[in-house]
């Protein structure tokens, strides 16, 4: 695909579907979905297409927590937070602001989880 | 010593200046030349370096001086307001003879707008003690299609001039975006010599140049020292206060803070005014009124106008369902008209629909004022070109001149044909500076949708739907977002007004991105269509035009920060339910 700007807004509409489809409870749909937008513009510099790659990525951590897999959700939460933290762009460091306040929760649960195991 | 050839010639060169040609006298003057002829040319020369010097003296001062008179006449540049039901369809009803539904909805019962009233008027504010920061302030109503926005706006008009804002009306979109017209507002240097109201319906057409107007209003206003010397003030009119256009009217950036400093606020949790739904007996009394002395039951009517306009948007604040004026006075247009053939009222009432009024009511004005006189194909092209004109939510006049492409000039009238009175009936205005949309904006969804699936051509019908695009733009993705919003079936049966040039696929992607995020989740299958076909035009074109476009543009139009902030909502959901599991 050489169209820069519709590629941005295939992304944008494409991160858009996704959550729709996790709104929907269609976990695998939405996670293809998010998968497509990672694979298709991981390797692209530009802020405008940066953004819906990390958006791709909180959107399918969500959908995997809503799943029940945690632990995959926080995985892909710790890539996205690495991947991205030095980005100055303001919409991806809200995004990853948004992943750092979703693994001190699922850390948060984590704890808990073994205090109760432990009494 | 000079010869007598070179005397001659210079007597020659001397009565040719004497006689009023000017030209530079090049045969030397020498010891034999007569005195008289000597003296002669050194006051010539010396009169020449007067007249130099006096050339380099002035001209600073005359270019000051001509700067001077820009800006005074730019001081004098007033925009161009106006009054869309006083102009141009009110004009045509006089000439006809014949009562217009939008044109007459001046007339309509106009009640229970006291609290919206008593609300603008706290806009417009005290005048007397006001400081030049306060001289400036925007508000914005909202409200959905057909809930009376426009008609409020139109009676707060005379309420403002009767307080003093002697210069009021509405700002065509032609006198805001630049490169629609010859002379159009420049925010930064205008300055008002009266007070002034500028009232902007739909924004969201043109997003960057409303932000504009109000951020340089907004500056300007700033600058305690010398603020506006007269009070200015925007209210605009738009269906909700969220989505792209918002975005880019108050960014999240200091622009858009300071521009937030001026708005009027109903209160400090909210930023726009929703136009309140009006009551069963406010809307009752619009029906009576168009209805006359005809016999019939209040709850007939109310039955029939619930069925006619079923739409959970419009639902009071005490959550009550309430249709909306625009509807109330269609479908009493309608019954009223259509009784006038013998048919019963009840049976009328009874057999009424929504689009089965949006039907009648654009039947009524093509039977009555777009169609008397049109020779052959004039009536078929004048309706394409508003179709087109519709799609775009205006035109300027020169497209038709220049801007048309090709592919859809053979369904358009050429100059030639082109009936600037028709056009006229048809769309109001002045059709010799600008081409209008059908308004209200309900009624001309209803016909670009009906008007495209009536063609037989399926020729015809992509080429006025890639031009309505093309030409449009942005403003004509907006507009598609609404026909998709309003008329789901008919957008649905036009397979989504997919275009198939690039230009034009600009347009598509936009509204597509905006409608993932607006569509209704049980409208998947929709979502998933135009997303495809985004994809498929994205693949298809290789357009480097699009290169050129700022990225900051499309970057604000993104699809991200409402499924962003849906999904971070989503995220606190699911943190929420996982903490009560695991508690």
């Amino acid at each position: 695909m050489n169209e820069p700007a519709l590629r941005e807004q295939v992304a944008k509409a494409l991160v858009n579907k996704g959550v729709r489809l996790g709104q929907l409870q269609l976990s695998e749909e939405a996670i293809a979905v998010c998968d497509a937008v990672v694979s298709r513009y991981a390797d692209a510099g530009e802020p405008a297409l940066r953004e819906p790659v990390a958006k791709a990525l909180l959107c399918k951590a969500i959908v995997l927590w809503s799943s029940d897999r945690r632990g995959a959700a926080r995985q892909l939460l710790e890539t996205l937070v690495v991947r991205f933290q030095e980005d100055q762009e303001r919409s991806i460091v809200e995004i990853v602001s948004a992943a750092r306040a979703g693994l001190e929760e699922l850390f948060g649960e984590s704890e808990e989880s073994a205090r109760n195991d432990r009494a | 010593m000079q010869g007598l050839s070179d005397k001659h010639r210079l007597r020659e060169e001397l009565i040719r200046n004497l006689r009023g040609d000017k030209t530079p006298i090049t045969v030397p003057a020498d010891s034999t030349t007569d005195l008289e002829i000597v003296r002669f040319l050194y006051e010539e020369r010396a009169r020449g370096e007067l007249l130099a010097e006096l050339d380099a003296t002035v001209a600073a001062p005359l270019r000051a001086l001509s700067d001077d008179i820009h800006q005074f006449l730019d001081r004098f540049y007033e925009p161009r307001l106006d009054d869309p039901i006083a102009k141009g369809r009110a004009r045509r009803d006089r000439d006809r003879g014949v009562a217009s539904l939008i044109a007459d909805v001046a007339a309509d019962a106009f009640r229970e707008r006291e609290s919206d009233l008593e609300f603008l008027d706290r806009f417009l504010g005290d005048l007397s003690g006001a400081g030049p920061r306060h001289r400036f302030s925007w508000t914005l109503l909202t409200g959905p299609g057909g809930q009376g926005k426009t008609r409020l706006a139109i009676e707060f008009l005379a309420r403002a001039k009767r307080h003093g804002f002697h210069h009021a009306g509405f700002l065509p979109m032609a006198e805001l975006v630049p490169g629609r017209s010859a002379q159009t507002i420049d925010p930064r240097r205008w300055r008002p010599r009266w007070a002034t109201l500028l009232v902007i319906d739909y924004p969201s057409q043109a997003p960057e140049a409303v932000a504009d107007l109000l951020s340089a209003f907004a500056s300007v206003a700033a600058q305690e020292a010398d603020g506006y010397g007269f009070p200015v003030r925007v209210l605009l009119l738009e269906r909700q206060a969220e989505g792209e256009w918002w975005k880019t009217l108050v960014p999240a950036t200091g622009d858009g803070e300071l521009v937030k400093d001026f708005a009027f606020r109903p209160s400090a949790e909210r930023i726009d005014h929703p136009v309140s739904p009006l009551s069963r007996d406010a809307l009752l009394a619009i029906m009576r009124g168009r209805l006359g002395n005809l016999p019939v039951r209040d709850e007939g009517l109310w039955d029939a106008l619930v069925r006619v306009d079923p739409n959970p948007l419009a639902a009071g604040a005490d959550g009550r369902f309430a249709p909306r004026p625009l509807f109330a006075a269609a479908a009493a247009q309608a019954v009223a008209d259509l009784s006038r053939g013998g048919e019963s009222v009840d049976s009328l009432l009874g057999s009424l629909g929504r689009q089965g009024v949006l039907k009648y009511i654009l039947d009524r004005e093509r039977e009555h004022f777009w169609k008397p006189g049109a020779a052959g194909r004039a009536l078929e092209l004048h309706e394409n070109l508003l179709l087109v004109a519709t799609m775009a939510l205006g035109l300027s006049r020169d497209r038709l001149e220049t801007g048309l492409p090709g592919f859809v000039r053979p369904y358009l009238p050429s100059l030639d044909v082109f009936e600037p009175d028709r056009y006229q009936r048809m769309a109001g205005g002045d059709p010799d500076s600008e081409l209008r949309r059908l308004e209200p904006d309900i009624l001309g969804e209803y016909f670009v949708l009906t008007r495209l699936q009536s063609l037989r051509s399926g020729g015809a019908r992509q080429a006025l739907i890639d031009a309505g695009l093309e030409l449009g733009g942005d403003e004509a993705g907006v507009f598609l977002i609404r026909c998709a919003l309003d008329f789901p079936d008919a957008w649905r049966a036009l397979d989504h007004c997919v275009p198939t040039r690039s230009a034009a696929a600009r347009a598509f992607a936009a509204a597509a991105v905006d409608l993932a995020g607006a569509l209704p989740t049980e409208r998947f299958d929709d979502l998933d269509a135009i997303v495809s076909q985004t994809e498929a035009l994205a693949l298809e074109f290789d357009d480097v035009e699009l290169e050129r476009r700022k990225p900051w543009r499309w970057s604000t139009r993104g699809a991200g920060s409402a499924s962003f902030s849906a999904a971070r909502k989503r995220s606190r959901s699911t943190t929420r339910s996982f903490r009560g599991t695991a508690t």
